[in-house]
């Protein structure tokens, strides 16, 4: 999947403006307080210039609350609305969350069973990823290999240079696509090679680094005993903004809401920061105190998800470091025994 | 030395006066965060630490949230609004005043957070703090004064201008994304099993279901009257940046006019009933 | 996979038995004809109660027979559970887990080892011809009373199982012995070499049984345990069973010990 093409800025505009008309163009846009990805009717809505959102594409493909079924109490069949909707492109996604719906991807689809409601919006979903030209004092993708350039996830890459975007396709769906659009996608030619390979150093090493996760994630399997984890997690407050903003964080809880003899089951977030994540009937708790909700944490996105699923659950997008309240930075979390 | 300079040395030898001598076992601070224009909570347990304190315009916590769960002596840093927040604390038996050496220190503003996450720093005063009641704890063990209190007045008697009408609070309580980050940062939700944590959803379940989201935030409110210190710890967490404070504001407003009760007023008598302040509210 | 693995199907209570004062075991049948659950002693069904939720729930009948569960009011959905009456419906999901590996104790000397609830998960298995050389019970309860399935232990034990009690704290009219489930192994001669256990009961009562036959020689490859963890899909999505590299609903519930050692210390200490 090593070839490259190329476009120019004014062609990809007007592929999508005419694509926004059968299909669903998400794209990052500021909206009021926040930033999220939000429908766009034309090219120009998008707001590459922002560094990044604050609600990842995950807040749009792992929604925060949704239905699973719904069954009347009496006879209690199960039925599920039909998933329906236009197919859905979303452009601008930085490498470093096109990275984090890999994880969810190898996660909810692999295995012995597939995570429908998830399988049935991600099956629609183009993801097309554009490479970072500025970084946030908290971004580290370099460190954890998923950016800023290219990340570890997605359907299609673009690096933008001046009028033009390099494109790289990274899946058959991202190559059935350029295919698709040919006459504005064209196949890069051994100047536009170079040019990009360029830019794409430029950009990599403009980028500082933070931390050393190959060394961190080793030392930190013989750490679980320290009692370093006392005073690391001491100012934690156990809210679930870092797991509820992390793209990758897809941890759900399951409530049956009854209304008269009708009931529906709902799905939502969950974070195992908050103080019953754990807790079984009856009160048994593996983790009664913050401090191992703490140390699982970093466990969970550092070791135990990569040794479950063959993924990194950490993409290096700072968000967690930019919004928690104690301003807990996972890099010097993760360094402490480096 | 600037009074910054002066203000951090002085704090600094205050706690490890404190600690050397073993007159308390840690002293609750703030250290510079890990990017700029972000002050975090610090907890120096020894003398060779207390170099990592500071203090400046980022310390946003309200250093006093720490306090319930924890043994033995502590010292802590606390604004004015953090001092409110700590005598009703006491008020409410969750934390002995002498298990506590209160260090406060004269505040002259916090800065506004930036917007979360891709924001530039504001440079503004945080808004909370133009409705600033107290610049000093009244409440304290040793005092640091900066003279940097006269910089908070009141931008305009009359408070923050016009009040949201109920359909633009219900707007912004569509934003909330329940990371509960307001009920964490706040000293006076102390509760071990929070009601509105969705744990066993009698009130709220911990998804956004019907009109939970109003339910959330119109109950907190009402918790909160009478007991908020409006230290805005609550509405600098929160990643929607709801005016959590401004809200707060106005029902305590209502218990201080019907019931002549505000947050650490009484302090060292009679607290006023949860019930008195909902039949206030209702009126 | 065109099956949502997260749709019930339709299971109705055709019998309650009243075990003890907070233990019921309920008969189930589906109500589709053409469904049928086979499932392996040591796996488990998620229940749903109408408008409640569900909980996971061992099986503690053998495949050959109709699905019967246990269960323990403790929480929300167990309270609701048991409310059901015969005739009622009830939401069915799996059957899930790994369950107890039968095979590998053929020609062994198997003990069975319960505490509580946790005979309920091991009935499954004694229920069972599965051609080991001897099959023991070791079980205990905290009082006479909350022992379960008494009135089935002489047809136990007419198929040749020895069944050893105990209770922590004796009743009037109790007879038998008296301590931790422990205290009735160490009483015990056993032939390490051929022993293979199978522990389910509460994490405490685990630990201590893990380290007695551990003292005793049994080696960790045929001790296995039934861990317990708060669940909420069953399918390993959820995130809530993830401890370490596994997963309890899909790696376990059972584990061998070496397996489990390897486990992070807050689920479980061996």
């Amino acid at each position: 999947m090593q070839k490259l093409y190329i476009v120019n800025v004014e062609g990809l505009r007007d592929l999508f403006n005419l694509l926004a008309k059968e299909k669903d163009l998400y794209a990052p846009v500021a909206i009021g307080k926040s930033s999220e990805f939000s429908k766009v009717s034309s090219f120009d809505d998008a707001r590459i210039d922002l560094v990044n959102v604050l609600r990842s594409p995950k807040f749009q493909l792992l929604p925060k609350t949704e239905e699973m079924f719904s069954y009347d109490l009496k006879s209690g069949e199960p039925s599920t609305k039909p998933s329906s909707g236009r197919e859905m492109v979303f452009f601008g996604v930085r490498p470093c969350d096109a990275s984090a719906i890999r994880v969810l991807d190898t996660v909810l689809l692999g295995g012995r069973f597939i995570d429908p409601p998830y399988s049935s919006r991600r099956q629609r979903s183009l993801i097309m990823s554009v490479a970072c030209e500025k970084f946030a004092p908290y971004c580290f993708c370099k460190d954890m290999g998923t950016g800023p350039v290219e990340g570890l996830g997605g359907d299609i890459s673009l690096t933008g240079d001046a009028d033009v975007y390099y494109v790289k396709p990274s899946s058959p769906q991202g190559s059935r696509f350029i295919d698709l659009h040919n006459d504005v996608f064209r196949p890069a030619s051994k100047g536009d090679s170079d040019s990009y390979n360029r830019r794409r150093s430029a950009i990599e090493g403009s980028m500082g680094s933070s931390l050393n996760i190959k060394s961190s994630t080793e030392k930190l399997k013989g750490a679980y005993d320290d009692p370093l984890w006392s005073r690391l997690s001491e100012t934690c407050t156990g809210c679930a903004m870092c797991s509820f903003f992390c793209p990758t964080c897809y941890c759900f809880d399951v409530f049956d809401y009854t209304e008269g003899s009708h009931c529906t089951r709902f799905r939502g977030w969950d974070s195992c920061s908050s103080c019953d994540f754990s807790r079984m009937a009856g009160g048994i708790d593996p983790r009664p105190v913050g401090e191992k909700r703490f140390r699982h944490r970093i466990f969970h996105k550092s070791l135990y998800v990569p040794e479950t699923f063959g993924v990194s659950a950490c993409v290096g997008c700072g968000r967690c470091v930019s919004l928690c309240p104690a301003n807990i930075d996972v890099r010097e979390v993760l360094s402490s025994w480096a | 030395m600037s009074v910054g300079a002066r203000t951090e040395e002085r704090i600094r030898s205050i706690a490890k006066e404190l600690l050397s001598r073993r007159e308390v076992d840690c002293f609750i601070g703030f250290q510079a965060g890990s990017m700029e224009g972000v002050s975090r909570p610090y907890f120096a347990r020894d003398e060779s630490e207390v170099h990592r304190l500071v203090w400046n315009r980022y310390c946003r916590n309200n250093l006093t949230r720490y306090l319930s769960g924890m043994k033995g002596k502590v010292g802590v840093l606390v604004k004015g609004c953090d001092g409110l927040a700590l005598m009703q604390l006491i008020a409410e038996n969750q934390v002995k005043r002498a298990s506590i050496h209160v260090v406060a220190v004269e505040c002259g503003g916090i800065e506004a957070p930036a917007v979360p996450y891709s924001g530039e720093p504001t440079h503004a005063l945080a808004e909370h703090c133009k409705r600033c009641r107290a610049n000093t704890s009244q409440l304290y063990d040793t005092l640091v004064e900066t003279g940097e209190g006269m910089a908070i007045k009141q931008a305009d008697a009359g408070g923050m201008g016009s009040w949201a009408s109920p359909d633009e609070w219900l707007a912004e309580f569509q934003t909330c994304t329940r990371c509960l980050a307001c009920i964490r940062s706040c000293p006076i939700c102390y509760c071990t099993e929070c009601a509105l944590n969705g744990s066993k959803p009698w009130l709220v379940s911990k998804l956004e279901l019907q009109g939970e989201l109003a339910t959330f935030h119109l109950v907190r409110a009402l918790h909160m009257a009478g007991r908020c210190s409006e230290c805005g710890a609550c509405e600098m967490a929160c990643p929607a940046r709801i005016p959590l404070t401004r809200l707060y504001h106005l029902v305590n407003k209502k218990v201080e006019s019907e019931l002549g009760y505000s947050p650490g007023s009484r302090f060292g008598s009679e607290l006023v009933g949860v019930t008195e302040v909902a039949e206030a509210i209702h009126r | 996979m065109g099956v949502n693995p997260y749709l019930p199907i339709m299971g109705a209570v055709e019998g309650v038995r009243v075990e003890t004062e907070d233990t019921k075991t309920f008969t189930l049948k589906l109500l589709d004809p053409d469904k049928k659950l086979t499932v392996n002693p040591g796996q488990f069904i998620l229940v749903g109660a109408m408008g409640v939720g569900e909980a996971p729930i061992s099986v503690c009948s053998p495949p050959y027979q109709e699905l019967q569960i246990s269960v323990r009011k403790i929480g929300k959905v167990t309270s609701a559970l048991h409310e059901a009456r015969a005739g009622d419906v009830l939401h069915v999901r799996g059957p899930y887990g790994r369950g107890w590996p039968i095979d590998e104790a053929k020609g062994k000397e198997l003990l069975l080892i319960g505490g509580g609830i946790g005979l309920a998960s091991l009935r499954a298995v004694a229920l069972i011809d599965i051609g080991a050389k001897k099959v023991t019970v070791c079980y205990g309860s905290r009082t006479p009373s909350l022992l379960l399935y008494r009135e089935e232990f002489p047809l136990w034990e007419s198929r040749g199982i020895e069944i050893d009690l105990t209770v922590d704290k004796p009743e009037q009219g109790w007879l038998g012995k008296v301590g931790v489930v422990t205290k009735l192994l160490e009483q015990r001669t056993m032939d390490v070499e051929r022993t293979m256990a199978f522990i389910c009961g509460p994490p405490v009562m685990i630990k201590f049984t893990v380290r007695t036959l551990s003292s005793i020689g049994l080696k960790p490859d045929s001790i296995f345990v039934s861990l317990e963890s708060r669940m909420r899909c069953g399918i390993g999505k959820c995130g809530h069973c993830h401890f370490g590299g596994k997963l309890v609903c899909t790696d376990g519930p059972v584990f061998s010990l070496d397996e489990a050692k390897g486990l992070p210390k807050e689920l479980a200490q061996f």
